[in-house]
């Protein structure tokens, strides 16, 4: 796993989730790309932090996946949008797959 | 196009590395010269006046950049390309500063140093993840005004473009994500180098020894 961040940011819950979710992007990548390695990019910003997990491995079909997957939907967006986040995925089959984490940072209460 | 392979030079003061990236590079270069140490490094620079030198950041009797110091200026068509497990800002802005044309960490594969070394060949930038996640952070918005904004500052089209890098991205994918060549690419990477090697602003000194501390 290369891990490269930028910038630096005081640990909140919100923040926490996001290092969840992206915990689980990268262990998701290790277990099923077939990749010899993940990139991992993590940007925190005045307002937002972002961390992009990227694999070059067999990448799937995201139409294709079984409704009974829990595994991304669960424990990855659904830690990020209970948080105020969002996380997206963008896979090719047979290029890899890129999950991108986004939490806005600052100003708790303005989201609720 | 000349399709001539580059004639490298190996410094590394580990002999089972230099072995090691003679063998993964095999026939993508010419390897004329290897040395240990720094003095023993210029005397066969000088002397080979090779392509493209394979520069360990930590070396004995100075590093990298007392290579650099030393030899850079009496071989001015060699390319520089620092090459290090160190991923200490200061060690990697000091070789950069000092000349070399870019910056690849000993993860990287056979494949592509082959790659980075070619494109140092022909005098394009190489940038590793960790090299453009450092001048993302060295260049912040966040930092105070910029004495000479040309020179201090990135453009917004520099920084998707590092962005990209610093997330695993290709010349040729990032191309293909922001509608630009590859040639363009290279060239805000080029831009980018420069600015590095040629900045004053004073954050830059003081962001890499900051980060030294840590």
């Amino acid at each position: 796993v290369n891990l490269v961040a930028v910038g630096d940011a005081r640990l909140d819950d919100r923040l926490l989730a996001l290092v969840q979710a992206t915990r689980e992007a990268v262990v998701n990548a290790a277990k099923s790309s077939g990749a010899n390695s993940v990139s991992v990019y993590a940007e925190t910003e005045r307002d937002r932090a972002t961390v992009f997990v990227r694999d070059r491995g067999c990448g799937f079909d995201p139409a294709e996946v079984p409704a009974d997957r829990h595994g991304i939907s669960g424990s990855i967006v659904g830690r990020m949008t209970r948080s105020g986040g969002t996380a997206l995925v963008r896979s090719v089959p047979g290029e890899g797959t890129e999950v991108e984490l986004a939490m806005p940072l600052g100003a708790r209460r303005a989201n609720r | 196009v000349t399709t001539r392979l580059p004639r490298i030079v190996i410094v590394d003061d580990h002999r089972l590395f230099r072995s090691g990236v003679r063998a993964e590079l095999g026939e993508a270069v010419t390897v004329v010269g290897e040395a240990e140490s720094v003095d023993a490094a210029v005397t066969v620079i000088s002397a080979t006046q090779p392509d493209v030198v394979l520069l360990d950041v930590h070396l004995p009797g100075g590093g990298g950049r007392a290579v650099l110091d030393a030899v850079a200026a009496e071989v001015p068509d060699t390319k520089f390309l620092a090459l290090s497990v160190s991923d200490a800002a200061e060690d990697v802005i000091g070789v950069i500063r000092g000349g070399a044309r870019g910056y690849v960490t000993k993860t990287i594969s056979g494949e592509e140093l082959a790659d980075a070394i070619s494109r140092v060949a022909e005098g394009d930038a190489v940038f590793s993840p960790r090299l453009a996640g450092f001048v993302l952070d060295a260049f912040s918005a966040a930092a105070s005004a910029p004495a000479d904004p040309e020179l201090d500052l990135l453009t917004p089209r520099e920084r998707d473009v590092l962005r990209l890098i610093a997330r695993g991205y290709s010349y040729r994918e990032i191309g293909k994500e922001l509608f630009i060549s590859v040639k363009t690419v290279e060239s805000h990477v080029s831009s980018v180098l420069r600015k590095l090697q040629l900045s004053n602003r004073y954050e830059l000194s003081r962001w890499a020894s900051d980060r030294r501390l840590i």
